[in-house]
């Protein structure tokens, strides 16, 4: 619960520099990746919801998405071997779906930066929360 | 523990879905009163945050108005320390005359005072009345004197806004203006000007007048200021002197 909490409370100040950075595409595929699958599905459905909030376009849109990758991500997560190579690589195909499937619904044109911007920020950000968690800069 | 996910997964994706099935009111609505509870940190920080920035530049606006009222009174300070000193050390004395006589082709140009060399008065000393600045002695005889007056033509004085600290020099030019202000310069309506003291002539702190007109002149750099003066010449019926010590001494000596 405690540790939830703590996400709530990253995901909050996350929020107001999704717009350049998609950090609550990282924070969330870090609790997918580290915490078990019902935390990840009731973060996964706050996070959209707050997106949806935050970024209004259609209520339901974003949480939609997001609940349905959540679960394809805890499906093929055991498969996983984690390493910074394969939990990079994986960030970049969950966030490049998640953001295909955003614009393609809400019609929006893609935005380069936005993608560069997040997928440079994924492995700092997740050795940030992997030394927060864990006290390990990058769990194997 | 999988069918109790799956279960959690169907639920929550069922309620993901059923506002996007909703009417576009209802949907409105429905985000609004959502909003107003999820997004309520975000909202009070985004006020605590523009509150912090209009404060933060009502404090650079009071830091400003502090430190040239800071100046303002430093200045001040300096003349008033100045003058009392002086004229309580006995540096400076007041000699006060009548005034007996005004030059009829120059009515306020010049005016004839009844003290002259007899009393200390010499050429070249600043005169005043209670309202400010007067002139300066131009002719001393031995029982009268006659003064150059602020209104004759030509007459000028160095001086000092006391409220910007901007130097120049007021001349009597048909009107008296306050002569080398720039355009850049900040001066107001109503700034009192005073005796910078960088003469040899008059000390520092002598009301010369004050600010009436500010025009942009042709001059390339600087912009006419008009001073309307502090004493009224044609009125005055009694005026006073300053004199040094010194010059006191050299009265009383047989």
């Amino acid at each position: 619960m405690i540790r939830f909490l703590i996400y709530i409370i990253v995901l909050y100040l996350a929020l107001p520099i999704s717009a350049v950075v998609d950090l609550l595409a990282i924070v969330l595929f870090f609790v997918i990746i580290y915490e078990d699958s019902m935390m990840a599905l009731l973060f996964s459905f706050f996070t959209g919801l707050l997106i949806d909030l935050y970024l209004p376009i259609r209520i339901g849109i974003n949480t939609m998405i997001s609940i349905a990758l959540t679960q394809s991500l805890l499906m093929v997560k055991k498969y996983l071997v984690i390493n910074p190579i394969t939990t990079i690589s994986t960030f970049v195909v969950f966030f490049l779906i998640k953001t295909a499937l955003t614009n393609i619904i809400t019609s929006a044109p893609l935005d380069p930066l936005h993608i560069l911007y997040s997928v440079a920020a994924f492995f700092p950000v997740s050795l940030l929360l992997n030394r927060l968690k864990y006290g390990l800069w990058m769990k194997a | 523990m999988r069918r109790q996910q799956t279960f959690v997964f169907i639920l929550l994706f069922i309620i993901a879905s059923i506002p996007v099935f909703l009417s576009e009111n209802a949907n409105l609505a429905l985000t609004r009163g959502i909003s107003s509870i999820l997004l309520f940190p975000i909202r009070v920080t985004a006020n605590l945050m523009e509150y912090l920035r209009i404060s933060n530049d009502r404090i650079e606006k009071l830091e400003i108005l502090v430190n040239r009222l800071t100046l303002e009174n430093a200045v001040l300070r300096d003349t008033l320390d100045l003058d009392t000193t002086q004229l309580l050390s006995g540096e400076l004395q007041l000699v006060k005359a009548s005034v007996i006589g005004r030059d009829p082709s120059n009515i306020n140009g010049y005016i004839h005072i009844d003290k002259g060399l007899r009393d200390g008065i010499r050429v070249d000393q600043p005169v005043v009345s209670v309202d400010g600045f007067v002139g300066k002695i131009r002719d001393a005889g031995t029982t009268s004197s006659i003064v150059e007056t602020i209104e004759n033509l030509g007459f000028t004085v160095s001086a000092i806004d006391i409220n910007t600290g901007i130097h120049g020099v007021v001349k009597n030019r048909i009107n008296l203006v306050f002569d080398y202000v720039r355009h850049t310069d900040m001066i107001n309506n109503g700034d009192s000007i005073l005796t910078s003291g960088m003469s040899e002539i008059f000390p520092k702190g002598i009301l010369i007048g004050t600010v009436h007109k500010i025009t942009d002149s042709n001059d390339l750099f600087f912009k006419q200021v008009y001073v309307a003066p502090a004493t009224q010449i044609n009125r005055l019926v009694s005026i006073y002197v300053i004199v040094s010590e010194e010059e006191r001494g050299m009265r009383t000596r047989p």
